[in-house]
């Protein structure tokens, strides 16, 4: 039954739940706090990397899902791709949003046009095209096929994004997050933790919204089977 | 990849154009309207000196000039439902592609004959002969670039109720990267200065774009074009 | 800045994540109940003919 689909859902929710919980907890208590320039709103960072790395994660499912469906042409691989990215562009919302607030509260101004933060937007606008694509073709296979296609070239088109966002005359802003990401005080443990919990979020709310979109499905062909 | 099949299917869309011009003669006045614009635009005092602003305005310009020739070469396609007859034609899908975006090059290429002179007449204030020839290796990457993947979407965008609405929403996010590094090399072209970092770095670069484009195109134009 | 301001932007960063999940679940939640409806009216209509087929 599919309600039972989604009764697995909150046992993964709880233990995302805890896990992120967990790393809150030690990025506040347990972290060493910052004292270079970078201060306490560095905070921020135990949970906006996770849900950049989540973000970019959904793509790359999104991605993979694109190639298994022009290779098999079965629709659920579509559902999949679609549920995979509209989750990336919620995670993708929140790293600009976080992001902001950081940039604010570390350069005292709400935008920069720092490569990351320059990559996640354009990274918002392409896949936001995504269902504006999605929303122009009607026939369902030809529909899947365009989505895949768009999945596939987005994808490849976000890292030489972020390469080109390089070239970009390093002029007011300085490029704060160097190779590595090294940021001083900055605790892994903490960060392993809310990074771990993050992803298991991004699992659970990815089979609810699978659940979801399958529970319409067949509503859709009962209804078609009840009313023939 | 058939070689007489390119030229054919390539031979019939230049004879198209040039029979009727209007593609030519939009898009050179697209291009010309756009540089008063930005005069206008970017002028904000006396004497502005807009050397600065100029590969910017260069790469903006020939970027919307792509967009309406892509909408073009394909809406004529479809509307006389040739497309239909070309795909019943033994050709294969990729040699399509491969003919398309070598014309959607060869209507760019003119408009940029026309426009950098322009461009550099109005608007560059220091000579850059001497760098002329890596310019005009920036312009033809970033060429390929543009009419390689713009050629794809074009293909996908035509197939939809939106058409013409959808490409550019598709193809700006994506051509960025090539925006970015197109501009910055011409930049540095024209102010001669170095604070753009190194051109090699950026040609490079525009090449890796143009092979995985050209690379992905080949891989999946046949699902683009449908059946 | 000092480490007043500092907490007021972390705790504005912290509470757009939380809205934002709390969000998305409740959306989620929404969606999720209205289809339970409708499968339920569909059942009902499924029993109805049922009975009405049997009792022929």
């Amino acid at each position: 039954m599919i309600l039972k689909r989604l009764l697995t859902a909150p046992a993964l929710y709880a233990v995302a739940g805890a896990l992120l919980a967990a790393g809150l907890l030690l990025a506040f208590l347990y972290a060493p706090t910052d004292t270079s320039s970078m201060g306490f709103s560095q905070k921020i960072f135990y949970y906006h990397a996770p849900i950049a790395e989540c973000a970019l994660l959904a793509f790359g499912i999104a991605f993979v899902a694109a190639i298994l469906y022009l290779r098999s042409n079965d629709p659920k691989y579509d559902v999949l791709g679609m549920v995979a990215i509209r989750l990336g562009l919620l995670f993708s919302l929140l790293v600009m949003a976080t992001g902001m607030i950081w940039g604010r509260a570390a350069w005292g101004v709400w935008w920069a046009w720092e490569p990351r933060l320059t990559t996640f937007l354009i990274v918002c606008l392409l896949y936001t095209a995504y269902f504006v694509l999605r929303q122009t073709v009607e026939e369902e296979s030809r529909r899947a096929t365009f989505a895949a296609l768009f999945a596939i070239i987005a994808f490849v088109d976000v890292p030489i994004t972020f390469f080109a966002t390089r070239f970009m005359p390093a002029g007011l802003h300085p490029v704060v997050f160097g190779r590595g990401g090294g940021m001083p005080g900055s605790d892994l443990l903490a960060f392993f933790v809310s990074m771990i919990g993050m992803t298991l979020l991004l699992i659970a709310m990815l089979r609810q919204e699978l659940a979801v979109e399958h529970l319409k499905e067949d509503l859709y062909h009962l209804k078609n089977r009840i009313g023939a | 990849m058939g070689g007489r099949q390119f030229v054919a299917i390539l031979r019939k869309d230049l004879i198209r154009e040039l029979r009727t011009k209007e593609m030519l003669i939009s898009m050179f006045l697209f291009v010309m309207l756009a540089m008063v614009i930005f005069h206008y635009a970017f002028t904000v005092k006396e004497s502005v000196d807009l050397t600065y602003f100029t590969g910017g305005m260069l790469w903006v310009t020939f970027i919307f000039a792509a967009l309406l020739g892509l909408n073009r070469s394909f809406a004529q396609e479809k509307d006389e439902n040739c497309l239909d007859g070309l795909l019943l034609c033994p050709v294969d899908r990729v040699t399509i592609f491969f003919a398309k975006m070598t014309g959607n090059l060869i209507f760019l290429a003119i408009i940029q004959a026309v426009a950098i002179p322009v461009f550099t007449v109005f608007f560059v204030k220091h000579g850059y002969y001497g760098r002329l020839p890596s310019f005009l290796l920036v312009v033809l990457l970033a060429d390929l670039g543009i009419c390689a993947l713009g050629t794809l979407l074009a293909t996908i965008s035509m197939n939809t109720r939106a058409r013409d609405l959808l490409l550019p929403i598709v193809f700006l996010p994506l051509i960025v990267p090539v925006l970015i590094a197109a501009t910055s090399a011409t930049t540095a072209i024209f102010s001669g200065g170095s604070e753009f970092g190194p051109l090699g770095a950026k040609l490079v670069f525009l090449a890796m774009f143009d092979i995985i484009f050209m690379v992905a195109a080949y891989g999946t134009y046949d699902f683009a074009i449908g059946e | 800045m000092t480490l007043a301001e500092a907490v007021k932007y972390v705790a504005a960063a912290y509470a757009i994540i939380v809205i934002v999940f709390v969000a998305y679940s409740m959306f989620s939640a929404r969606r999720i109940s209205a289809l339970q409806r409708e499968l339920q009216v569909l059942e009902e209509a499924v029993d109805k003919s049922a009975k009405r087929l049997g009792g022929e």
